[in-house]
């Protein structure tokens, strides 16, 4: 039940301190002035253990346990060299699409399963989890400052901004100290490098040009710190200690399998229609919205960005008005104000529906909330919009929970996810060629860049490249856990 | 670095660090200062020289601090080797500081003593040791605080017991899980929290506050000794003597043991390109607190794009005292500070023990820990060594001596004669935007 209740993080991912590749959340451009901690380390810990749920509960972690058990191991062999601290550090694999690393107070580390895709050699992911034990290490953390927020904490759906990310110096500090903690654990400090040239051609491809720092952006840029991490890596005196995994074969089959982008367990979305298999749920979001698929929701947002309308499941119930009831209750603070209730059936389900008010930091805000029984959970639609632009998206928001319906066979036939596969290339083997023969689903371009090759590479017998293959959806085909 | 009297091409600055004795010289404690005899005075001036001047500390200090509620500073001060040789007596005893940036340290600790004294009349203290005498650890306590009370006072010992009490040597932490390691990581991280709230070094060399500190750190781990509120001494009256703001230095070293403080060099020294074992040598060397260590190691570390940083490491590594051992901290960061503020230092050497660097626009820099600089025979020695040997060894364009305070008309002007730039007082005057004081004499 845990599974089908959590959605999946599609183009929306949580922001990032360190590796991901596009995001908007805000924080100043200038670095700030350095900011004294006064946060203890006991407060750290419970700051990071209700982070990690949440981060669990929204992402949802992988549960491979061979996978899961080596990115620890080498966590672990790091961290013996690092900083430690009062506390042990944890390293976890998030369900997550895009390339991600971070770290959460107490030493709660993560990396996306997009990363680990993306990597080629444990020296790689060594510099990366490095990098954010320092984070850790150094409590940069304890300085971070969250991203305010307009909604009332119960409907921000999104949470975009819950992690605010770190100023350009602490970036900075965790590149220079990551690769010197990985030197002394006896990794290559060219990992960094070359994580970061993997990373930055990733954002040429799907960007069109390298991110440049921006207003909102307090990283340095990714080509920038290629070139420092370079210079850096020269200097660095280090010694070769047997890796974990032995070979660049050992290392890709143990990624191999991840799934690549939106895992169908989540649901995709294909145009504005949405499918889930394991819920077996369809919905037709309005045309032309962006939609948006986190663990906690599924919504979209008008073109205009002045209404939204997102589904979640509240929980376990069959009665949709008791269920209405506790959700306004703990609405109570957030000074929502009921203006209207309503019973009503929406095809064959029990429904119940509120509208009110309540004051956002943009002004009047009008909600309409629809409760929905289906197969004993309760499914809540919350519409949100200004309050002079409501009436304009009334038919959008009455549409919206009507569309609910369950998912037909040839709709279920098209959920389709990709997996990391690993082909043995021919000898003079192009990377084109090879694609054709393998059904790779990755272009010539992106192929090359996750295989750090170019793409007029002509590939040597047995050479091991990392494809994208479309396989169908199978349910169990691998486990994650959220709450 | 050589002994006093060694033979070879650098004898001349083997000369002058042993005339100094702010390095090696394979002394284990620093030569006592003495008022130079009238003998001694004319002799030096019929030869062109200067004698370390003896002055008063009036002259040198201002009022406020002259005098405090638990000290006074003896009004004779004399300069030698550089330093200025204060003699503070107090109600925790007689100390004496050499230099400028020990006395700080010492009337800081003084009026830390004066606080935890008065603390140790109250209930509340007596009532926390009382406590602590009952828990089971307190036979760590007696095996940890033995030999500390024992060897402090000489810093070699107290690292080392350091070392020890934290199991902290050698990066494992598999014997720190029984519940008396356990006991000794609560009590060092009670230790720093205490020092942090006086505003002292819980490294320090000074084995009364040591003592203390300790009686403290059980009492409050163990016998949970409340709160405690103690004033910062005001030292708004002393000059900028370091490179980093006092809050972060403070700061690092109360978040982080004195094992994560290894951890974090042996790493820093990685990134430097320092090869393992000569880093192990300066994260285990007896005269190196975790603090002299560490200030050292980040001052360097700022130094992000200067090459041949091992060459400073195997100088600081044959420190042979606690002074040695401060001189090439100090030096680390007047570095630092000249790369930060005036021109980017690209690359270190080293002769005879003293580090220096070369910038970007060919100055060779020659920083130098000195409160007062005269021309004594020493001090004529180095700038000799410079224009003759190694200016020319170096092919640099120019030289500039960077000093932590001053130096006397004489030494500055015959410095100036040999082309040699004078930056007095640096930490204070590179601080500014238009820092450069010394241009090279056309």
């Amino acid at each position: 039940m845990k599974r089908a209740l959590r959605w999946m993080a599609g183009s929306m991912a949580l922001a990032s301190p360190l590796f991901v590749l596009a995001c908007g959340t805000s924080t100043p451009k200038r670095d700030r002035p350095r900011e004294v901690i006064l946060r203890s380390e006991d407060v750290d810990r419970k700051v990071g253990e209700k982070s990690a749920q949440d981060v669990k509960a929204q992402l949802g972690l992988i549960e491979d346990a061979e996978l899961v058990a080596y990115v620890a191991k080498v966590g672990a062999r790091l961290a013996r060299h690092a900083p430690s601290r009062n506390f042990a550090y944890s390293f976890q694999i998030v369900d997550q699409e895009a390339p991600n690393a971070f770290a959460l107070p107490g030493g709660f580390i993560f990396v996306s399963r997009g990363l680990l895709t993306l990597t080629n050699s444990e020296d790689e992911l060594a510099n990366v989890l490095g990098h954010e034990i320092v984070h850790v290490a150094a409590r940069h953390a304890a300085a971070r400052q969250e991203v305010g927020r307009s909604l009332p904490a119960k409907l921000d759906w999104l949470q975009g901004g819950y992690l605010a990310r770190y100023g350009r110096d602490q970036e900075r500090e965790a590149d220079r100290l990551g690769q010197g903690l990985a030197a002394v654990a006896g990794y290559d400090p060219n990992g960094l490098v070359q994580f970061l040239r993997e990373l930055e051609h990733t954002e040429r491809l799907r960007l069109g040009s390298s991110r440049l720092p921006s207003f909102w952006d307090t990283h340095p840029s990714t080509k920038s710190r290629v070139a420092e991490s370079a210079a850096r890596a020269n200097m660095t005196a280090w010694k070769r200690k047997a890796p974990i995994a032995a070979a660049r074969a050992d290392f890709l089959r143990r990624i191999e399998g991840l799934a690549i982008g939106t895992r169908a367990s989540e649901g995709v979305f294909l145009q504005d229609r949405f499918l889930h298999a394991d819920l077996d749920l369809f919905i037709h979001f309005p045309p032309n919205w962006t939609t948006i698929n986190t663990h906690r929701a599924v919504g979209a947002i008008s073109p205009k960005r002045d209404a939204q309308i997102f589904l979640e499941i509240q929980g376990p119930g069959d009665d949709v008005e008791s269920a209405a009831s506790e959700y306004l209750a703990e609405l109570e603070d957030s000074g929502f104000r009921v203006e209207a209730v309503q019973s009503l059936r929406i095809g064959p389900h029990a429904a119940f529906r509120v509208e009110g008010q309540l004051s956002g930091a943009g002004g009047k805000l009008k909600a309409r909330l629809t409760w929905l029984e289906r197969e004993g959970s309760i499914y809540r639609f919350t519409a949100v919009a200004p309050d002079a632009a409501f009436q304009r998206y009334t038919g959008s928001f009455l549409n919206v929970p009507r569309s609910l319906r369950t998912l037909k066979a040839h709709e279920r036939a098209k959920i389709q996810e990709m997996r990391l596969r690993i082909a043995v290339a021919h000898s003079g083997e192009s990377l084109t060629e090879l694609s054709e023969r393998t059904a790779n689903r990755w272009d010539i371009q992106q192929t090359a860049v996750m295989n750090d090759l170019f793409t007029n590479h002509v590939l040597e017998l047995g050479q091991l490249i990392k494809i994208a293959v479309s396989e169908d959806y199978l349910p169990d085909a691998d486990a994650t856990t959220a709450e | 670095m050589r002994r006093c009297g060694e033979s070879g091409i650098r004898i001349p600055i083997a000369l002058l660090l042993c005339a100094a004795a702010l390095t090696g010289c394979a002394i284990e404690s620093p030569p006592a200062a003495r008022v130079p005899s009238a003998e001694e005075r004319a002799a030096a001036e019929a030869a062109g020289f200067e004698v370390d001047p003896v002055r008063s500390a009036v002259e040198l200090l201002p009022p406020g601090l002259l005098t405090g509620a638990h000290y006074r500073i003896e009004p004779q001060v004399i300069t030698y080797g550089f330093a200025n040789r204060y003699v503070i007596t107090s109600d925790y005893g007689d100390f004496e500081a050499r230099g400028d940036r020990m006395l700080r340290t010492r009337i800081r600790e003084i009026d830390a003593l004066a606080a935890l004294d008065e603390m140790s009349e109250t209930a509340a203290f007596a009532d926390a040791a009382g406590n602590a005498l009952k828990s089971p650890f307190v036979a760590t306590w007696k095996l940890i605080t033995n030999p500390v009370d024992t060897i402090l006072g000489i810093p070699a010992g107290a690292w080392n017991a350091m070392k020890k009490t934290s199991q902290l040597a050698q990066g494992e932490r598999g014997a720190l899980e029984d519940s008396g390691m356990l006991a000794l990581i609560g009590f060092e991280a009670k230790k720093r929290q205490i020092a942090n709230k006086l505003g002292v070094d819980p490294y320090s060399s000074n084995s009364t506050l040591q003592k203390q500190l300790n009686r403290f750190a059980w009492a409050a781990y163990l016998g949970g000794l409340p709160y405690l509120f103690v004033p910062f001494v005001d030292d708004s009256d002393f000059e900028r003597t370091s490179a980093e703001p006092a809050d972060q230095v403070a700061e690092t070293f109360l978040i982080y043991s004195p094992e994560d403080l290894r951890r974090l060099n042996r790493i820093e020294l990685a990134v430097m390109g320092v090869p393992e074992p000569l880093s192990d040598e300066l994260i285990g060397h007896p005269w190196y607190s975790p603090r002299h260590a560490t200030v050292l190691v980040k001052a360097l570390a700022a130094l992000d794009l200067t090459q041949n940083r091992s060459a400073f490491i195997e100088a600081a590594v044959t420190a042979k005292s606690e002074d040695d051992a401060l001189f090439y901290e100090h030096t680390a960061e007047l570095l630092r500070t000249y790369s930060d503020r005036v021109s980017p230092v690209l690359e270190i050497v080293s002769r005879d023990g003293i580090p220096m660097g070369i910038t970007e626009s060919g100055t060779l820099v020659i920083p130098l820990p000195a409160d007062y600089a005269s021309w004594v025979p020493a001090t004529a020695a180095l700038a000799r060594a410079i224009t003759e040997e190694i200016s020319g060894q170096l092919n640099v364009e120019r030289s500039e001596l960077v000093l932590s305070g001053t130096a006397s008309p004489l030494a500055r002007k015959r410095f100036e004669a040999l082309a040699i730039a004078v930056t007095e007082r640096a930490f204070e005057q590179l601080e500014g935007e238009s820092a450069r004081l010394s241009e090279p004499p056309l």
